[in-house]
């Protein structure tokens, strides 16, 4: 009985794991969700290049201005033309999904409780669980392509546009919570157009 | 579910049902309370010129400066100037890196956007909250209630010309070899046509059915008139059938209710502190003509014959096949005896007015079964003319009634026998199956979960036919492990040697759950 619980404990929770966003950002990067109205910080970018298959960047989105996308990447500050962008995934916050992952588990195996009504709860809890942990996971994420670019102004560490008068190479990577961990590098102090 | 079935609730060993269900319940508790930190936010800018349109004081709002600074406020307001914004909070360098904190004054003119972030419960967590919500809720019932959660009888799904419906239980009574008996339901909401037509046979409770046979009985009728069977198996010609009359409901009992054969039941609640409790209801019917007549009710039993039941048998706990086996060496006087129990409650007594005005029994209709509604007959003594007054006694909380109605009854009729000439299980074609239902000598046996699709040559054309399902055998109710602890051998005995003492000991117990008894037994059927 107790290898079947683990095995059916097992199934649900790949179940509810294969339907959801993973996070994007480097471990301990992202603020929780209940510390985004006091955080200065960026939403981290995945951005997919158009000028070559397989062109790829990802660091913290910095500024969005009319033409010109700033990412402050693991080594320096970059910035692409929007011509020479196609796609950016945003994450600005972690969606603790995983506590909803472990409600649904356990919410679906204290089904045995209920007898033959299992046969109706099981699958509800099931059912249920894993929309909500999916929806859940996908909610801090926001996919934009061209011709929505404005959007990623209110997800930008400068949602008014890069300032003028700051040195570019000044700019700092957002301290993670836990030092000990990899962490984007000090910024390159170029800055130039890629 | 395997294993899990055979120990009824499902619970594993190393633990007690009590104990799993109030773990369950806590465990849920504490989860939802982590859940409501599952959080999502929704994001805004605002233009400057926009700020003092917005609602103030709203949360957290951060100012993002020309220079790349920002203040993060709270408690904000707008000057009396309308240029600056004031608030509690924190300067941060582009770098995010603190200047100041504490009141701060911003210069309108200075900021390049505000942005506002609301941060809201997750949806997510809302229905997971639901879902928990009514889970801990079946395990409370479950802790609180466990007989309530399981059971049925045989079961037969007969084509009513749209879906197939509930329309039959097998041999509810029969709860042991001895006990095997021929019970006969009316299909009376059946629609047959064509050559043959199938019926479903499913057990949906933690029971071993075991089947002599199920065959079905075609009475030949004339429309408009209708057959029906009375207790003791006989067929009779209905001509004409009358309502009661709503107007004269002096009871208040819902006349209505009774008055078609339409899935709307009358019941009562039974008496909390006696189950066998009797109650009459009054009924004035207008005269129709006819030579004989008859009281026809569709009825069937409420769950106080369950709960009854399986209460008995967790009294006997792990004794049950010692006390049913004892029952048994004693013959079938003694079993019945037990049966009887059930029997003196279930009775639907009618009373009509004798010559002097006072009330005399007419007649008794016995069925047992809680699932489908069965159409029974008691035919008047031939003397009685059209009554217009009938009392129908009952325990109060026993039954369901669907329509009561006053016939005139013509002829009696014998019935056409009609064997399955094919039996398929779970889809696959099961000789087997046929062959025990067409010899006696020998049964069919189904498991929790079994479906049988019987089928059967009607006689033609079909709907010149009225229909009735024999069915013949017994059933073992398997001990679920959560009954067990209510082992109790002096109620067990109490219950068999003097059932109207043991009544009232459990009316206030019945009276706890009997409003949703009801509801969670239609819910726990088994199905594969």
């Amino acid at each position: 009985m107790r290898s079947k619980l683990a095995l059916y404990g097992g199934a649900i929770a790949l179940l509810l794991m294969a339907g959801c966003a993973g996070s994007i950002a480097p471990k301990h990067w992202l603020p929780e969700a209940i510390e985004v109205p006091q955080d200065g910080y960026g939403s981290w970018a995945s951005v997919t290049l158009s000028i070559g298959p397989g062109e790829f960047s990802e660091g913290e989105l910095i500024a969005a201005t009319p033409d010109t996308l700033f990412i402050l990447g693991y080594e320096k500050l970059e910035a692409y033309g929007f011509n020479e962008v196609a796609k950016v995934h945003l994450q600005s916050y972690d969606a603790n999904y995983s506590a909803l992952a472990v409600w649904t588990t356990i919410g679906s195996l204290s089904t045995i409780s209920h007898g033959v009504i299992l046969l109706i709860s099981a699958p509800v809890w099931i059912i249920t669980g894993t929309i909500a942990t999916s929806s859940q996971s996908h909610a801090p994420h926001k996919t934009v392509v061209t011709g929505g670019w404005k959007q990623l102004q209110a997800h930008c560490r400068f949602p008014g546009g890069m300032p003028q008068s700051i040195d570019r190479k000044d700019i700092k990577p957002k301290p993670l919570k836990f030092p000990d961990q990899k962490s984007p590098d000090q910024v390159d102090t170029s800055g130039g157009i890629h | 579910m395997g294993s899990w079935s055979q120990q009824g609730g499902g619970i594993p060993f190393f633990l007690s049902y009590r104990t799993a269900c109030v773990a369950v319940v806590l465990l849920l508790s504490v989860l939802f309370i982590a859940g409501c930190g599952v959080n999502t936010v929704s994001k805004q800018l605002i233009a400057p010129a926009q700020i003092r349109s917005a609602q103030h004081g709203s949360g957290f709002l951060k100012a993002h400066m020309v220079a790349g600074d920002m203040y993060v406020l709270n408690d904000w307001r707008i000057d009396s100037t309308q240029t600056r914004i004031i608030g509690n909070g924190n300067h941060l360098d582009w770098n995010r890196e603190l200047l100041d904190s504490g009141l701060c004054s911003v210069l309108l003119d200075s900021v390049v956007i505000f942005e506002t972030n609301e941060v809201h419960p997750s949806a997510a967590v809302s229905a997971l909250g639901l879902v928990t919500v009514a889970s801990v809720a079946v395990s409370i019932i479950c802790i609180a209630n466990p007989k309530a959660c399981f059971g049925s009888c045989p079961t037969f799904y007969v084509d009513d010309g749209d879906s197939l419906l509930l329309q039959a239980e097998g041999f509810s009574s029969s709860v042991a070899p001895s006990l095997e008996a021929t019970d006969i339901d009316a299909l009376y909401r059946a629609k047959f046509s064509g050559a043959t037509t199938t019926i479903t046979m499913t057990n949906e409770a933690y029971e071993t059915h075991v089947v002599r046979h199920a065959d079905l009985l075609a009475v030949e009728k004339s429309p408009p008139g209708r057959i029906m069977s009375t207790s003791d198996k006989q067929f009779w010609e209905v001509l004409e059938s009358v309502a009661p009359n709503v107007n004269a409901d002096q009871s208040g009992m819902g006349t209505s209710l009774v008055a078609d054969f339409d899935g709307d039941e009358w019941f009562s609640l039974a008496d909390s502190t006696d189950l066998s409790t009797k109650e009459e209801i009054e009924l004035q019917f207008p005269t129709i003509n006819g030579e004989r007549f008859g009281i026809a009710i569709a009825s069937r039993q409420s769950l106080m014959s369950t709960y009854l039941f399986y209460q008995t048998l967790a009294y006997m706990g792990t004794g049950a096949g010692e006390i049913f086996a004892a029952l048994e060496r004693r013959g079938p006087a003694m079993i019945s005896e037990f049966r009887s129990f059930g029997e003196d409650l279930g009775n639907i007594e009618v009373l009509l007015l004798d010559s002097v005005g006072n009330w005399k029994s007419a007649g008794v209709i016995r069925e047992t079964g809680p699932l489908a509604t069965d159409m029974h007959l008691l035919l008047l003594p031939p003397d009685v003319s059209s009554p217009t007054s009938v009392r129908i006694r009952v325990t109060k909380g026993y039954w369901r009634l669907d329509q009561i109605a006053l016939v005139s009854v013509g002829e009696q009729r014998m019935p056409q026998r009609i064997h399955p000439s094919g039996a398929s299980r779970q889809g696959n074609s099961d000789p087997a199956a046929l062959a025990a239902l067409l010899d006696d000598a020998l049964t069919l046996v189904t498991l929790p979960g079994d479906t049988v699709q019987l089928i059967y040559e009607l006689p033609q054309p079909p709907q010149d036919y009225e229909y009735f399902l024999e069915s013949r055998g017994y059933y073992l109710e398997w001990m679920r492990e959560n009954w067990l602890e209510q082992e109790d051998r002096a109620m067990a005995m109490q219950v068999i040697t003097n059932p109207q003492s043991a009544l009232k000991t459990l009316a206030a117990d019945y009276k706890r759950i009997e409003a949703q008894m009801e509801d969670y037994f239609w819910r726990s059927r088994y199905a594969k």
